[in-house]
Order: C-alpha cells, then structure tokens, then sequence
C-alpha cells in the first residue's frame, strides 16, 4: 500500500481522479485530487421530482440521470479547472443501488474510460459513504469503527484498510433511513423523512414518549428499527382512535431519541469492547442533528474520537466515490469494459 | 466523415462504423447478456480491427427508441460518454425508421414491431423510408385493422414478429410477407446510415441536449395521471403558489463546497437533499 503510493508519488506528483454517482436519486461527478482534496463536487438532486410519489422511482430517477449526466460530469471539470488529459483515472459506484440508475453512471464512466484511454475503477457505493470521513479529516487512517446509516443501510463496521471491512453487525429488518421515511409519511411530514423528522423534533420533548430500543438477541451489534417503527404508528393509530392530539415535535423527538439510542449504544460498545479509540458515521442519516449529538457526547465520555462529515458529505455525492476511487486505484484496482451494475453488491464484495 | 452507429435497444447490441457511406465494421451479439457488459467491447473491438480513433468521429448516431428503456439508456450513455471529451455530436435515430431501412423494399408499406409486452407493439408504418402516420405502442389486434384498411404489400419486421406471427396470419387479409431472418433485427449499419443523412441535414446535437423517445411514460407517472393526481394534491400546495422559477430549477446542477458543520438549514445545502 504505501510502496505502492511512493511509486505514484515518484512518478508523478498527483493523482486526479474524477467520481461519477448516479446509484439513486443523486446524479453526481466530482474531482477529487490525492484522495482527500475535492476540486470539485456537482450533484443534481432529483428529490423534488420523487416527492410527489412519497419515495424514489426507479425508473424516472434511470430517465434523468441520462438527461444530467454531462452536465455533472462536464461542471466538475470545469470547477476543478481541470482537462479530461488532467484525470488519472475515472472511479464510478457500480453497486449497490437501483439498477437503472446504477447503469446510467457505469456506462457513462465506462465510456469515457474507453474514449480517454484512463483506468476505469468501480466503487462500492457503501464504501464511498465511509471514504467520505477522509475528505474532512486528513488524520483520519484505518483501523476504525464506522457506523454506516442511510435509506437503504444501517452497517456498524470494522474498517481494517482502506477497501476492507469486518461488518460487526447490521439490521435485520428496516434500514434506519426507511424508518425516518415511514414515519415521517404517517405524521404526514412528507418525504424525505429524515430532514422533516429532524426539524419537525427540533423544540419537541425526546422523553414524551417510551419507544422500544430494539434489541436483537444473538447479536449485540445487530439492529432492529420495524419495532420501533410499529410502536410509533400503534401509537398514531391510537391517538386518532381516541380523538386524542398528537403532539408532532414529541413525536419525532421521541421516535428519534429510541434510534439515536439504538444506534449509539452498539457503537460505542464496539468501540469498547474491540478498543477503538476512532469512532465514525457516514451516509444520509448520519446528518441527523439529534443523532450526531449523542454520538459526540457518548465518545467524549468514553475518550474517543468522533469522525462525521458534512450534511453534504453524508448525502450521496461523486466526492466520496473520488475519494474511494483513490484508494481502490492505489491498491491496483482496475476494471474492464464489461463492469457491470450490482444493484444488490455486498459489502467487501467485488 | 466517420460516423459510429450504436443500437442497444432491444436484445440484440449492435455496432457500427460508416466512413463516407462505406460500413467498415459492423458487430452485432443476441446471445443474452445485458448490453452493459457488451456494448463497449463491441465498440472497442471495431474501433481496434479498423485502426479508427474516436477523435476521428464526426458523429455518433444512436438509436434513440422506441425500445427496451434500460437497453436505450446503456446505448445512449455510451454514446454520451464516448462523445463528451471530444464534443462530438449525437444524431437521435429512430430505431423503428432504422429497422424499416433493413428492408430495402421501396414498393411496400413496412411495418417494424417491436416487442413492448403488455400485449402491445411498438410500431409505426413506413414507405420508402418516410413515417406515414406516427409511432406508437399498440396492441396488434389494432395494428391489423389499421393494415387491413390500408391497401397495398405490408411487409414486417422486428423482434415482434416471432412473438405474433400467428396473430398477424390469422387477422391480417391484406398482401404480406416477413422479413428474412438476417434482417430481422436491429442493426446498427442502418442506424449509421441513417444517422449519416440526419448529421448531414444538420440534426448533430451536444450530447446533454440528447434526448430519448420512450413513447411509454414511466408506470408511476401513468398511474399518477390516471388518478387525476397533481403534485398541489399530495403538497397541499395551491397550484398558483407553486413557484415558476422553482420548478425550472429542479434539476440545475451545483457545485457544493465541503464546509464543516453546515446544516439542514444552512443555505449551501438545499431543502431536502
């Protein structure tokens, strides 16, 4: 790995990669220089299109990720003031994700792979979501526990090298971001749940209501958050049987509190018990304000050291793919013109 | 001119290089693997055998539907990629007009159909390379009565045609014939020639101003339409207050800073993302 590096480094001085996302709803390209330093970050978000249906549509998200994909791609050499000649490589997430969608991306990168004559590296989407941690902190190096929260994954992660994971535990029912979703559309907050929950909680009590914290029996670090979620729609369901008000910030501060509980608990027991001192979260839940809170205060009293990014890290973003497109590239990682998209990739997994 | 033809929109991926009206390479695989896996290594493999570099292109004419939506995107992101380095510009070829050009027969009325399931085709009718009507997916106990109404020689072709061959002969009352089986299906030599004609008419466009022709809106969106829904019905919004500005914005690409500690309410990161 660092031979490796040192090589790169002899031969030339920097390594320019160009990340291209397009696994959901986010059509994404950045530049990304060394691994950690973005030139560039371009998304077109799609959100508002799939709000009036209550969740993402596979195949309208498929249909504008071609119509935007130059455009990202093009704007983020632009604002990198780079050159197609300038990239080393082009680094694309080729799973997991919607299938539509994911190929939108991968054929585009692979394309200019092809047209460019540049090395074409996949990028596991999750992976990306941990790489994301790198950009903001340039100390931050494996081994460290990441808890990874998105729409799609709830992975509590030993990440032993850059590309290699141990998964300690994950959920076995809901992604925690679906349970955002979920109840936030029985609140009638709307979707994406995870914003509107987070802001509608903001002034509300967390202790107003007792939700379960779901736990799982044969494995400490396994999630459970369909419990959760069914005590908080039992509770609706019974507060409009019985005429009775729901107080919405309760709620969603409650709700939140009994995932925050959950999420934080086997992190920090993690931390503990396997002795890490680096603690870090990634993708979209991990902007959660209520969420980030308790991780810090939770690390701070066990001494270790809490990594987050940015609310625009923890969305889905190129940076990130960039980032772990790096990585992969450095450890020799290159892929032909038959890369395929994995919708249901695995972590660790190529 | 150098002109690279791509069709990817049905099961077979095809591919093609038309330099000044000369097919230097066509390659074309029906085996059943997703087009992802070998549209681009068809096109490398032509490129490599003919020694013509992608800067030489004056074009890429791409089938642009009707067809298999994941097929269609591959195709077009494929050509998308290959174009935006060099600026090359895209030509949008039909894929029902390039599979009619398979023909070659100046005296009948050809009707490309293409499989577009829900017991419908996706077809339109052509003389001598002009569309007669419009292309649309029907049904083809539907297509028959339109043929059976049109007088003249019909001939047919697609990936539709073994798939309804026996209701086409059981209701059709008019003259007809099928296509021999080596044109049959889509090949990307007639998109090329095609889209060698349309680049010549001046029909290039950059490749983020490329568009498909699905004819089918997405289910959702029918389901939507069918339900009388609007967006104001869902919001609660009223329609009048929906902002104009806003809504051409939707989509407007943006560069993000990397700032720590933004929020949901900081205005570097929009409402929702």
């Amino acid at each position: 790995m660092i031979d490796l590096q040192r090589n790169f480094e002899m031969e030339k001085k920097d390594i320019t990669i160009l990340g291209i996302e397009s696994s959901c709803d986010e059509t994404a390209a950045a530049v990304v220089r060394n691994g950690r330093e973005v030139l560039s970050n371009i998304i077109s978000s799609q959100i508002e299109i799939h709000t009036v249906y209550g969740g993402v549509v596979p195949e309208i998200a498929s249909r504008k990720h071609l119509e935007k994909i130059d455009d990202v791609v093009r704007m983020a050499l632009e604002e990198a003031h780079c050159t197609y000649e300038d990239l080393d490589a082009i680094a694309v997430t080729y799973g997991p994700g919607l299938v539509g969608a994911l190929l939108v991306g991968v054929a585009e990168a692979k394309a200019l792979a092809f047209s460019l004559n540049k090395p074409l590296v996949g990028v596991h989407h999750i992976e990306g979501h941990v790489s994301a941690n790198y950009i903001e902190n340039k100390d931050l190096e494996p081994p460290f526990a990441c808890l990874i929260v998105s729409g799609g994954h709830t992975h509590l992660v030993v990440v032993e090298d850059y590309g290699k994971f141990e998964i300690a535990g994950r959920s076995r029912d809901d992604a925690a971001g679906e349970a955002f979703d979920k109840v936030a559309r029985a609140v009638g907050l709307g979707y994406p749940g995870g914003p509107k929950v987070d802001k509608a909680s903001k002034g509300g009590n967390p202790a107003a209501i007792q939700f379960p914290r779901g736990i799982v029996a044969d494995n400490p670090y396994d999630f459970s958050f369909s419990g959760i979620k069914s005590a908080v729609l039992n509770y609706i369901n019974k507060a409009r049987m019985t005429g009775e008000e729901i107080n919405i910030p309760d709620l969603c501060a409650s709700f939140q509190e009994a995932v925050a509980d959950s999420l934080v608990s086997r992190a920090i027991n993690l931390c503990r018990e396997r002795g890490f001192r680096k603690l870090a979260i990634a993708g979209g839940v991990a902007s959660n304000s209520r969420i980030r809170a308790r991780m810090q205060e939770a690390c701070d009293e066990h001494h270790i050291t809490f990594y987050r990014p940015s609310p625009i890290l923890c969305t889905d973003n190129a940076a990130m793919i960039g980032c772990a497109g790096y990585y992969e590239f450095l450890r020799g990682r290159r892929d032909g013109y038959e890369l395929n998209a994995c919708p249901n990739l695995k972590l660790g997994e190529r | 001119m150098l002109i690279l033809g791509i069709d990817a929109s049905g099961h077979i991926a095809s591919t093609a290089l038309l330099e000044d009206g000369v097919v230097l390479a066509e390659y074309s695989l029906n085996i059943g693997l997703t087009h992802s896996q070998t549209l681009l290594r068809m096109v490398a493999e032509i490129f490599s055998r003919t020694g013509k570099k992608v800067t030489e292109l004056s074009a890429i004419a791409v089938s642009a539907g009707p067809g298999s939506f994941t097929g269609l995107r591959i195709g077009a992101a494929t050509a998308k990629g290959i174009a935006l380095p060099y600026a090359i510009p895209l030509v949008s070829v039909s894929t029902l007009e390039a599979l009619a050009a398979n023909a070659s027969d100046r005296e009948s009325i050809v009707h490309p159909i293409m499989d577009a399931r829900r017991q419908q085709v996706y077809t339109g009718a052509f003389r001598n390379g002009k569309l007669l009507g419009e292309e649309e997916a029907i049904s083809v106990e539907e297509l028959c009565k339109k043929v059976n109404a049109t007088p003249g020689r019909h001939l047919f072709l697609g990936d539709a045609v073994p798939v309804y061959k026996e209701t086409l002969e059981k209701l059709l009352n008019v003259d007809y014939g099928f296509v021999s089986p080596q044109n049959l299906l889509q090949h990307a030599a007639s998109i090329a020639v095609l889209g060698a004609e349309k680049f010549a008419h001046g029909e290039g466009v950059p490749g983020d101003a490329f568009r498909l022709s699905y004819i089918r809106a997405p289910q959702a969106e029918r389901e939507r339409a069918r339900e009388g829904l609007r967006e104001y019905d869902i919001t609660h919004e009223h329609p009048d207050e929906v902002k104009k500005e806003v809504r051409e914005g939707l989509l407007a690409a943006q560069n993000y800073e990397i700032r720590p500690e933004t929020s949901y309410e900081d205005a570097n990161v929009p409402e929702n993302l």
